[in-house]
């Protein structure tokens, strides 16, 4: 435990340093809200427009994709932090097996490396949405704000993508082909079917199987019913409209601990496969 | 607490699969390198060096046979081989580029639970060693390549290992700043009794001066392992001569090399001559490869006889010189 979070300040430091590297705060700002602000806005034009056409009564999906999208982008970006910062030591620094022979943990390591990324990104959250409830209208309000259990849903969100994300650079650290790929791949896969753009009620019953089988489709409702009072509603169709809130934090609980049954070995296994291959010190040379 | 062997490898193997074939890397290495030794890997490219050391390191699992270093075992007990080992790899450019030298050396520390101020007082004696203090505050991105060497020998030593890898150390730095890096090895060799250097090199000066130990290594298995002194000694019976010629064919080396009494013929092609080192049994067998010589139309420009080195050694274990190799590769 000791050598975990020994490792875990050396990655944050060493993250935060890297990834908040800006000469200019107002820079930094201005970064962190670039990113889940264009998403947020280029989801609401659309629907704007979609409902001046007439088309689909968007009314009620504005805060649905305005927050979907926005709580996201930071998922995403947790998502792959650790495949990222393997292969970025691995091969464009050269520096992984250096690391990898000091006696330190190597995920504490990849753990700060993640958590550093989100702390730099974080701000950009509340920033937007703040954006979207005075310039978007979307009904956000610090009164009816769930704060209990957005307190939970955020805790419990950072745990699972967590392991999702060591999951990720496990994988990666047995790949011996330039792998930067894969977490890109799985993030954009799970925008889908997750809910983060539209509810999981449009996809086909086969793909809701899959919706339904992702954690982060729980995440993302829980997020939503915290934020905006009207998700929490019954009425308000969602395709787990049914869930009532305590279940969905069980489902939540049992998902962390299930990603860290899953990614706890996983990482051990991988550090060996790297190890019996020789990839650590691997280069790609891209 | 010293072990009794900073380095013990029994039959270590090492194969690797690729699409195309299994490659044999280390073929039954046995070692043993005692606390405070300055122990040296020569051997042409793809003799297996790295991938010792890659073993020793915990980066690598051998496929065969047993590693222990600072008395743990590299498989089952890489955690503490972990807390008494360094490396240093040369040839390459690592760093992280937006961090400064000091920053990164500090980070390094960090990953052995170093304490901040120690850290510091290290780093800015070894960046006064290796004349980068004026750099401390340069981004590494700023760096050349052998600034950023100097950088990485500097993280290898900081944390006072009990053994230290250097895989190349020297390679691509300057004449002045690779004597310096010897000179400080040796130092810290002399002042930190039992500590342990392990170094592979291409220099033949470099493990001839620097190393308490050579083991010549070829195709995954170790031809010789003693001192400089004793390996030369090994050729005392013989006798090496150097000879200066004009460009000479393949057929008369194939023709010197069927001359029962030469061990062995090496040439290094130089503009209009070539350099040939001879080493055989005795003086007698020198007119018969001078008619050689005269029978494929080359002549003689000079002829030296002179004390063996460790390059003779050398070529005769391998079968040729290492710059032969080189040149080959
Ligand atoms: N990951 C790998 N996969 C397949 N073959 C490998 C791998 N790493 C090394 N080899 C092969 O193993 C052999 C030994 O390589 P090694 O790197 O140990 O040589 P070396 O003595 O360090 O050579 P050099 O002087 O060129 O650094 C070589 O033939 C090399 O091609
Ligand atoms: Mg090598």
């Amino acid at each position: 435990m000791q050598r975990f979070l020994q490792a875990f300040r050396v990655g944050f430091w060493l993250g935060w340093k890297t990834e908040s590297n800006w000469t200019n705060p107002l820079f930094y700002i201005l970064w962190s809200l670039l990113v889940p602000m264009s998403n947020g806005l280029i989801m609401t034009m659309m629907l704007r427009v979609l409902q001046r056409t007439g088309n689909v009564n968007g009314a009620d999906l504005l805060p649905y994709v305005f927050i979907g999208t926005v709580v996201y982008s930071i998922v995403a970006l947790l998502l792959d932090s650790m495949a990222w910062a393997v292969l970025e030591d691995r091969e464009r620094m050269g520096m992984l097996k250096y690391i990898a022979i000091t006696p330190s943990s190597m995920y504490g390591y990849l753990w700060g490396r993640g958590f550093a990324k989100v702390s730099v990104n974080f701000l950009a959250v509340p920033l937007t949405l703040t954006f979207g409830a005075l310039v978007l209208d979307i009904p956000i309000q610090l009164s009816t704000i769930d704060w209990p259990l957005l307190l939970a849903v955020v805790v419990l969100g950072l745990l699972i993508v967590t392991f999702a994300a060591q999951i990720l650079a496990g994988v990666t650290l047995m790949i011996a082909r330039h792998a930067g790929f894969v977490g890109q791949a799985v993030s954009g896969a799970l925008y889908l079917f997750t809910g983060a753009l539209f509810p999981i009620t449009v996809l086909p019953i086969w793909m809701q199987t899959i919706a339904r089988a992702v954690p982060l489709t729980y995440w993302l409702e829980g997020m939503r019913r915290a934020l905006w009072v009207d998700a929490r509603n019954p009425a308000y169709k969602t395709g787990l409209e049914q869930l009532s809130t305590s279940n969905l934090l069980l489902i939540l609980v049992g998902a962390a601990v299930a990603m860290a049954v899953i990614s706890i070995p996983l990482q051990r296994r991988a550090e060996h496969r790297a190890k019996e291959k020789g990839l650590l010190d691997m280069n790609t040379a891209y | 607490m010293q072990p009794e062997y900073a380095i013990r490898t029994v039959n270590l193997q090492r194969t690797y699969k690729t699409k195309e074939r299994i490659l044999k890397a280390l073929d039954g290495v046995d070692l043993a390198v005692r606390p405070g030794e300055l122990f040296g890997f020569l051997g042409p490219n793809g003799a297996g060096k790295t991938t010792t050391i890659k073993i020793l390191t915990t980066l690598l699992l051998p496929t065969g046979g047993t590693a222990e270093v600072w008395g743990f075992d590299v498989l089952h007990e890489a955690d503490a081989v972990r807390r008494h080992i360094n490396m240093v790899s040369g040839g390459e450019s690592s760093g992280y580029g937006l961090l400064t030298v000091r920053e990164n050396l500090w980070m390094f520390t960090q990953f052995h639970g170093m304490d901040s101020k120690l850290a510091n007082k290290r780093i800015d004696e070894l960046l006064e060693v290796m004349g980068l203090a004026d750099r401390a505050k340069t981004r590494v991105s700023f760096l050349s390549t052998g600034l950023r060497q100097k950088m990485n020998y500097i993280r290898g030593l900081l944390t006072d290992p009990d053994v230290l890898f250097l895989d190349e150390p020297t390679l691509g730095l300057d004449v002045e700043a690779a004597r310096t890096l010897r000179t400080y090895t040796r130092h810290w060799l002399d002042t930190n009794p039992g500590k342990t250097v392990v170094l592979t090199t291409h220099y033949m000066q470099e493990a001839d001066e620097l190393c308490d130990r050579v083991a010549i290594i070829s195709g995954g298995t170790i031809l010789a392992c003693d001192t400089p002194t004793s390996l030369k000694h090994s050729l005392q019976e013989d006798v090496v001569f150097r000879l200066f010629t004009t460009p000479v064919n393949p057929a008369f080396l194939q023709a010197v090399e069927q001359i029962a009494g030469v061990q062995s013929i090496s040439q290094r092609s130089g503009d209009q001559r070539d350099e040939l080192s001879l080493i055989l049994r005795d003086d007698a067998i020198l007119p018969h490869v001078l008619s050689q010589l005269a029978a494929h139309n080359a002549g003689l420009l000079s002829l030296e006889k002179r004390q063996p080195t460790l390059e003779d050694v050398f070529v005769n274990l391998v079968g040729h010189s290492l710059s032969e190799s080189e040149a080959s590769a």
